[in-house]
């Protein structure tokens, strides 16, 4: 088959059923967590995760492409009419998007966010589909040491990203690759950590762990760390208004800038769509005729970072599609649900299961499409939602993470494996722990120890085998640099140091 | 020409909430902005962190040693990654009580690219320990009744319970609420996903 037959097969395996139905709730589902603050895009995927249990896996991976999709955009809502982000990368849309809004401009701020945001997110799919398929090619060639080099830079590299502290981020990714140790060993059959619970044998449950280290962690800190109350909507009457062809013109410059720096960001995994939307606020700004307008109400300066915030997905999808390395902890979850429907996350996701890439592809260009119509018809249900009193949503969040972990296969240990995660996600966001490193470890700890194993029964022991391949010596070698990276700036920061105060004691 | 950048780039770490502080509110507190501890000075919590790390990877470490070695057809076996990974903790924990001796107080460890912030990250209000441990217990609680006393049974006192830890739930609310959330919930799960739902003692008399 080939590319365009694949391509067309997706979509109608996308459209087929109630596709179009499930894409448009996962969408509604986004943008109204998204708007609420405390429910980032990841934590709305993990919400979402009980409910894909009854659904196909392409189908649960575009539920859950929509959902991220729809928080994209749900963030600015609040962020534009309450001066309140309701995602951390709606923030930078706030510096304009609510002066615009108390300029009585809300509408259109939405409308420029809704439309901009479509537009990177509809580029980055394109370079996505593009990346993806050449990056492939190349990954087919790896072999097991490669394979395993490649976990284990991904691994290093997100786990020296997503935290404040690299040596917590490292423990915080071992943690995750040990979770997938426990249970029954699949090459030997020896059991490891169940502690003669025959519950255990077959392993911790991801999704629980996972809804446990997102979900549950981040109610627990609503609960215990009480915020002031929502702001009010500065403008009356919150609705869109699609922009003028005039206007769509004037932010062009800042939609491009905005699509670059997404995508750009979003390929590097970690790097996330805060710094992505920042980043293309200042350089809109930079490359602006206009730009004493930003912080003074540009509509420049919510379409930039909207663009920005949106093209990341695009961006994140292509490490992780290829490379089976998620950039992000949405991608993550995908990669998550993947294994829930018995799919190995991989670099061969591609090569094993086309049909599921090619799935989301189209379902990624659907879900962009319907957000603009969906965005309208949900704007008043998030107003409504973020009219919700905090503990009412705490409340029934919690709820529904205890039934929706026990559906999973109806088992009572699973809503008590994500209370316990979420205790253990409590402390480490509390004490500066990556709990996305973790969940790194848990999608690829399965396959990294797998194929450390495979590449020495090939080698017959020798560990030479990784370094005799010159793929997996520079993938190791990088990881080694990632390593090695904070010990060197550290020292040099030092030793600098020391010169500048040695300095006026030597002139004196 | 690009003009002078309004926020530095590249993105330092939370310059998303300096950035938008400076526009909001300067004076509220802010975790991504607060400072862990003095610098030049000893944090007790990270050499506590460093060693319970240690403590946590040798335990890793000495149940490891428990699982089978590895074999000809198999040189590691199901013991080795285990025993890496806990040693690697180990390890870690060793370097952050180090590292906070050598370079007491600095973002010293900061990856390469740590710039990028963590999503999730908010503003929010001083820790409450009695609302944690009673989310916690009640939470706790119901998971054991879950399945004893059946979903319809047991979810409307535990969302009351949440609303009463948190606090600041009206009266109205707090009748109201648990109930219209079991249900909905219960008809999602039972009706809209086909999922069995335990019914405990109601099982029986529901008439589905």
């Amino acid at each position: 088959m080939g590319f365009l037959e694949h391509l067309f097969a997706g979509f109608v395996s996308a459209l087929s059923g109630y596709g179009v139905l499930i894409m448009a709730a996962g969408v509604a589902w986004g943008i109204v967590g998204g708007a609420i603050p405390g429910i980032s895009g990841a934590v709305a995927m993990a919400l979402a995760l009980p409910f894909t249990f009854a659904l196909d896996a392409p189908t649960a991976l575009i539920l859950l492409a929509g959902v991220w999709a729809g928080a994209n955009y749900g963030g600015s809502i609040p962020a534009i009419l309450m001066r309140m982000p309701g995602t951390p990368a709606s923030a930078a849309c706030l510096l304009d998007g609510y002066v615009l809004a108390q300029q009585g401009r809300a509408a259109k701020a939405l409308g420029v966010s809704l439309i901009c945001g479509t537009i990177g997110a509809l580029i980055s799919i394109i370079v996505l589909i593009a990346l993806v398929l050449p990056l492939g090619e190349i990954v087919v060639h790896f072999g097991s040491p490669e394979t395993f080099a490649l976990a284990l830079f991904g691994l290093t590299l997100i786990a020296g990203l997503s935290g404040p502290s690299f040596l917590k981020g490292i423990a915080s990714g071992f943690f995750g690759l040990l979770l997938t140790t426990v249970g029954l060993d699949t090459l030997t059959g020896s059991m490891r950590f169940t502690f003669g619970s025959s519950e255990l044998l077959t392993g911790i449950d991801t999704i629980s762990v996972m809804i446990g280290l997102f979900a549950v962690s981040e109610m627990f800190y609503l609960i215990s760390h009480p915020s002031r109350p929502a702001g009010e909507v500065v403008a009356g009457k919150a609705g869109t208004a699609f922009p003028s062809l005039r206007e769509l013109r004037d932010v062009g410059r800042a939609t491009f800038v905005g699509t670059i720096v997404g995508l750009v960001v979003g390929i590097m995994p970690g790097a996330g769509a805060t710094a992505s939307s920042f980043v293309a606020y200042n350089e809109a700004r930079r490359w602006s005729k206009r730009p004493e307008l930003f912080g003074k109400g540009s509509l420049e300066g919510v379409a930039a970072p909207e663009t920005a915030n949106n093209a990341v997905q695009g961006g994140d999808l292509v490490p992780t599609l290829a490379l089976g390395i998620p950039g992000s902890n949405s991608a993550a979850i995908m990669l998550a649900a993947l294994l829930l429907h018995g799919i190995m996350p991989g670099p061969f996701l591609l090569t094993k299961h086309p049909d599921l890439v090619f799935t989301l592809f189209a379902g990624l260009v659907i879900v962009n499409l319907l957000m603009i119509p969906v965005g309208i018809v949900v704007l008043r249900l998030c107003l409504l939602a973020l009219k919700l009193d905090p503990p009412v949503l705490i409340a029934s969040i919690l709820a529904l993470i205890v039934i929706g972990t026990y559906a999973g296969d109806l088992f009572v240990l699973n809503p008590v494996q994500a209370l316990i995660f979420g205790v253990i996600g409590y402390g480490m966001r509390i004490w500066g722990f990556s709990a996305a490193a973790t969940v790194l470890g848990i999608v690829l700890g399965v396959l990294a120890e797998s194929e450390l194993r495979r590449s020495l029964i090939i080698s017959h022991g020798e560990w030479s085998i990784f370094v005799t391949r010159p793929v997996c010596a520079v993938l190791l070698f990088l990881t080694l640099g990632v390593l090695l990276y904070p010990a060197f700036m550290t020292a040099l920061r030092h030793w600098r140091a020391r010169r500048v105060a040695a300095a006026p004691a030597a002139k004196s | 020409m690009p003009d002078k950048p309004l926020i530095p780039c590249p993105v330092p770490r939370g310059a998303e909430t300096s950035a938008v502080a400076a526009t909001l509110d300067k004076t509220k507190e802010n975790p991504l902005t607060e400072t862990p501890h003095p610098r030049g000075s000893l944090s007790y919590l990270e050499l506590v962190l460093g060693a319970f790390l240690v403590v946590f990877g040798g335990v890793i470490v000495a149940l490891s040693l428990e699982i089978p070695p590895g074999v000809e057809t198999d040189p590691l076996g199901p013991r080795f990654f285990p025993l890496a990974l806990g040693a690697g903790i180990a390890l870690c924990g060793v370097l952050l009580a180090v590292a906070e001796f050598l370079f007491r107080g600095e973002p010293s460890m900061a990856g390469p690219l740590s710039d990028a912030s963590p999503e999730g990250e908010e503003d929010s209000g001083p820790f409450s320990p009695a609302r944690f441990l009673g989310a916690i217990g009640a939470t706790a609680l119901y998971i054991a009744a879950f399945d004893p006393l059946g979903y319809l049974l047991a979810t409307p006192p535990y969302i009351a319970a949440i609303l009463l830890i948190h606090g600041g739930a009206r009266l109205r609310t707090l009748l109201i609420t648990p109930f219209l959330v079991t249900i909905a919930l219960y008809a999602a799960f039972r009706f809209g996903l086909l999922i069995p739902v335990p019914d405990g003692p109601l099982e029986g008399i529901l008439p589905w």
